[in-house]
């Protein structure tokens, strides 16, 4: 085998010298990237992310131990007679997966290419290598990479001692690619480079330029003087986070730790490298609503329809215990890591007499990401029972902003964005903010497109003991459609950012490879679009596991899921022509959790008259994938 | 099975016993059959085919000191003293369903006065099943409010013809909100179709729902709060630590007989050490009380075995047992003729005996 990794490394290293280059003059050749530290299959070398000390420093590719000294190799040779006074070089990387075009449609820079993650030296104001005199017998050139956060050190990612703060824009997940640029020292000496393309920290008119942009499409590219090389070796960068890694609880959690465990709390060393928390939900106090005090278990078909529709008819209102959702006062109790079998388990924990609990658990990762295909293999708790009834739960797989120095929203352009989540219709707008989300919301809730459907006709309830049809719901259609059913809601909250040329409200349609994709806004200033579909609870959550996949891309967002990677179907898709997709980094959040009803008109239960939980509401996350 | 609360202004309850369907014409596959008693109708002074709305659904009603108010109104559109607006070509459910042809731009009113159908009306919904095979029908779903002779209003939902599914039934809802308008009692509220490109479209399973803003006739108020501390505390719930199922007929309660008068029912239960059961008409769950009438937790009359609330009836009675309460739940069928309450078949009567203990906390 492992002869065999090595031959296939040996291929590759000749392989790599066919690599396109644009046309001009030839000044190197042999050109190694990767060629001897990393196992090329189909030319492509593929690396974890090493989540050891990332939190401080960010992710390192490679890190120490994955490579020697923590770089990739990467080399050329210079023929003899090249040149007599040396060459200059500069070396590049950018991730390819998760980028706008270099160029525009007009040849320019794609006006948002100076967000794409590339870098270069690790000094980012370094400008050209020099390779001194070339002797007589040629010379071969042997250098290292690595990519590294902050690639450009930016001011607005700096701590207020100046230092970078590289985890504050993390290496993107996917495709790397890689351009080698080389000329003469003469000629490096005649031209007058853009101090932008000298130096990737350094703007021109505001801006950063895209050195793929430069020498590929722009005035780099019709320099014959110039030899542009784009290797086709490709690094794939995955990140696995360990969920039997620990569980942090953070600073802002109740400070009881009764709970704590080996795996769960605040030792330094989970502090160091859990790459998960405990996600403690802010609960808004327009949250608050009144329940019934009945502790039942719903999902062992201690309630039905029946009994909800009865108790919200004839149950008496001062009977009622108001209350918000709560989240734990005692952390790790409701969330634990388990390092036997590499999963996270998620308790909505039991009600009792005398502590009438509706409280949402979740874990959040820790290290912010821009993009990616998120990818959760889990069990999540039941939704519904056999007679359809909820549970009141929403089960969440959701994306929201990381909130480190200087990650802001690009600028939108025509009237900013709504400046709070919780603002209201008449929040101030600012043209850059920090929050961003998106989301898997899984409940029983009713589609809100097409909008002949919406909003479902339910009776008017009637406080009318003697007479069954005043009170009860299940003569309605809305109903009695689709048995099993539960809603996957799928958002991106873009702050109401009016810059999509397709900004619609109310139900507004997108349609993506011949399939039309309903979206909702409810108004011009409402912060979210969400689509919906309606799939079969025990597919979703009566098996063994299944999987959730958020896409999210520069320009798109696409929602899957299935059973097995190999098996996922779209449910949702968005692109930048109806919504403002966020670029900032995010965190993944794994939540259930109790809203109130207000949130989702329509719903054909009322959060108010769905028992506590007598028994804990257990969910397991078994394998998160970023790529 | 349903209360009587008495004639209202503009409806004439009478009981008409419609046959099953029984049409050469298949209806629409997958259709459960209906219940013979879900297709009585009632009889009104609307325009057929909305002059039979069905009994079940459309007679719930709330007394407001003199006025009857019925909030709901369903047709199933089987039964009209103008039968020729029915079809049997396609039926969502059963074997007819309204046709509107080319003749009818507008499609019959149905008009409600505010304080028939609302204490405090807040939206007026609508919701049915249509089919027609028009890609782009015109369809608009129309609500106007008048004063005397005066329109104060017009709502309309259009059906977009993207969302239109043309021969296929699909299910049309709206909701008209009444926020703008400050209503008075007298204010006339009509909805109807407004068959804009004089399309052939068939209706059925027609809802009509005038929403107040929260459950008509239910008090309001405040219950403890949990997060704020302070005032009562939360009643709890007994539990039921074990049922025992008895004959309903062992309690009087036999299928067709005349039903016992209702009353509320206060009863010491000797294996609860002398605390008060009670539990009485409009109640959702019974009370236990100490013997000084301090009110101690909740009671959900719940059967494991039944998967039901033995107290999810029209009517329950409440008697003492060796081991607990004993409760018999029943519904009621109303003789709209003679007024006469007999205990009703479906859903059939239960009866138990609970073993209650207190929760301890």
């Amino acid at each position: 085998m492992r002869t065999a990794a090595w031959l296939s490394v040996l291929l590759w290293s000749l392989v790599a010298c066919t690599h396109d280059e644009q046309p001009g003059v030839i000044l190197v050749e042999d050109l190694r990237v990767m060629g001897d530290a990393a196992t090329l299959v189909d030319g492509v070398a593929t690396v974890e992310l090493d989540y050891t000390d990332a939190l401080d420093s960010g992710f390192v590719i490679p890190s120490a131990r994955q490579a020697p000294g923590g770089a990739y190799d990467w080399s050329f040779k210079v023929p003899s007679g090249t040149s007599a006074q040396g060459l200059r070089y500069k070396f590049y990387y950018v991730n390819t997966s998760y980028r706008f075009p270099a160029m525009g449609p007009d040849g320019a820079q794609h006006p948002l290419a100076h967000e794409n993650f590339y870098g270069s030296f690790e000094r980012s104001s370094e400008a050209f290598r020099s390779t001194g005199p070339i002797p007589a017998e040629g010379l071969e050139v042997k250098e290292r990479f690595r990519i590294h956060g902050d690639p450009r050190e930016e001011a607005e990612f700096k701590d207020d001692q100046g230092r970078s703060l590289r985890w504050a824009r993390n290496p993107r997940v996917g495709r790397y690619g890689f351009l080698v640029v080389i000329m003469t020292e003469e000629h490096f000496q005649q031209l007058e480079l853009p101090q932008g393309v000298m130096d990737i920290s350094a703007k021109q008119e505001g801006r950063f330029i895209d050195p793929f942009w430069y020498w590929l499409h722009g005035p780099g590219s019709t320099d014959k003087a110039v030899q542009v090389i784009v290797p086709e070796a490709q690094l794939q960068v995955v990140a696995r986070p360990d969920l039997g890694g620990g569980i942090h609880i953070p600073s802002t959690a109740p400070t009881n730790s009764a709970g704590y465990t080996n795996t769960c709390g605040n030792a330094p060393a989970l502090s160091r490298t859990a790459p998960f928390e405990q996600f403690i939900h802010y609960v808004d106090p327009s949250t608050r609503f009144a329940n019934i005090p009945l502790i039942a278990d719903v999902l062992a078909n201690e309630y039905t329809p029946k009994d909800h529709d009865r108790y919200k008819a004839l149950f008496r209102a001062e009977d009622m215990v108001t209350l918000r959702p709560m989240t734990t006062p005692t952390p790790c109790a409701t969330v634990e890591s388990d390092p036997e079998r590499d999963r996270i388990i998620l308790r909505n924990p039991a009600s009792r007499p005398g502590d009438l609990r509706k409280e949402n658990v979740g874990i959040r990762s820790r290290h912010g990401l821009a993009y990616g295909r998120y990818r959760v293999k889990c069990k999540l708790t039941r939704l519904l029972n056999d007679s359809d009834m909820w549970v009141g739960l929403t089960n969440a797989i959701w994306l929201i902003y990381d909130g480190a120095p200087g990650c802001m929203r690009r600028p939108c352009e025509k009237d900013g964005y709504m400046q709070n989540y919780y603002g209201g219709d008449d929040d101030a707008r600012a043209p850059r903010v920090a929050y961003s989300e998106i989301d898997f919301e899984i409940l029983k809730t009713p589609a809100y497109c097409p909008e002949v459907s919406f909003p479902p006709t339910y009776p008017q309830p009637i406080a009318d003991s003697d007479d069954r049809a005043a009170w009860a719901y299940s003569t309605s259609d809305a109903r009695m459609d689709k048995p099993g059913a539960i809603t996957v809601a799928c958002t991106n909250w873009d702050m109401a950012c009016h810059d999509p040329e397709s900004f619609g409200v109310g139900c507004h349609p997108l349609t993506k490879d011949g399939r039309t994709y309903l979206n909702h806004r409810w108004s011009k200033d409402y912060r979210a679009v969400t689509q919906k579909v309606e799939e079969l609870d025990a597919e979703l959550f009566g098996g063994d596991h299944y999987w959730f996949e958020i896409d999210w891309r520069p320009e798109e967002i696409t929602w899957r899921i299935g059973p097995e990677l190999d098996q996922l179907r779209v449910v949702g898709y968005m692109d930048r022509s109806i919504t403002e997709i966020s670029n900032v980094q995010m965190h993944l959040i794994v939540t259930q959790e109790y809203h109130n009803t207000r949130w989702w008109p329509g719903t054909p239960y009322d959060q108010g008259f769905i028992p506590f939980p007598s028994k804990d509401l257990v969910g397991e996350i078994m394998e998160v994938i970023i790529e | 099975m349903t209360g009587h609360h008495g004639p209202a202004a503009v409806l004439i309850l009478l009981l008409f016993s419609c046959s099953a369907p029984n049409s050469p014409e298949p209806a629409a596959a997958g259709v459960p059959p209906v219940p013979e008693l879900e297709l009585a109708v009632m009889v009104t002074t609307d325009p057929p085919p909305f002059d039979r709305p069905c009994k079940v659904r459309s007679q719930v009603a709330w007394q407001r000191r003199d006025r009857i108010i019925r909030p709901v109104l369903h047709w199933d559109m089987e039964e009209s003293a103008g039968p020729d607006r029915l079809t049997t070509t396609f039926a969502h459910s059963g074997r007819s369903s309204m046709v509107m042809g080319t003749d009818m731009e507008y499609g019959p009113s149905i008009c409600r006065k505010v304080n028939e159908v609302a204490d405090t009306l807040v939206a007026v919904g609508m919701g049915f099943w249509m089919h027609c095979s028009d890609p782009d029908p015109l369809l608009t779903v129309v609500t106007t409010v008048h004063r005397g002779e005066e329109q104060l209003a017009w709502y309309g939902k259009d059906l977009r013809a993207t969302d239109n599914h043309p021969g296929e039934w699909m299910r049309f809802n709206v909701q008209h909100p009444m926020k703008e308008i400050k209503l008075m009692g007298q204010d006339r509220i009509c909805c109807f179709l407004w068959n804009r490109n004089a399309s052939t479209i068939l209706v059925d399973d027609v809802d009509l729902v005038f929403l107040g803003p929260g459950v008509l006739g239910k008090r309001s108020g405040h219950g403890p709060d949990l997060e704020r501390g302070g005032g009562a505390a939360a009643l709890p719930f007994a539990t039921v630590a074990d049922v025992t199922l008895l004959d309903p007929r062992e309690q009087g309660i036999h299928v067709g007989k005349e039903a016992p008068p209702d009353s509320r029912h206060e009863i010491t239960i000797r294996a609860l050490g002398g605390m008060r059961f009670s539990y009485g008409p409009g109640d959702a769950v019974a009370r236990l009380s100490s013997p000084t009438g301090e009110v101690r937790a909740l009671v959900r009359a719940w059967h494991p075995t039944l998967a039901a609330d033995l107290l999810d009836h029209e009517q329950v009675m409440v008697m003492d047992g060796p081991k607990g309460p004993i409760i018999t739940g029943f519904d009621i069928d109303v003789d709209s003729n003679n007024g006469m309450r007999t205990i009703a078949a479906s859903p059939a009567p239960r009866s138990a005996m609970l073993h209650l203990t207190l929760p301890v906390r």
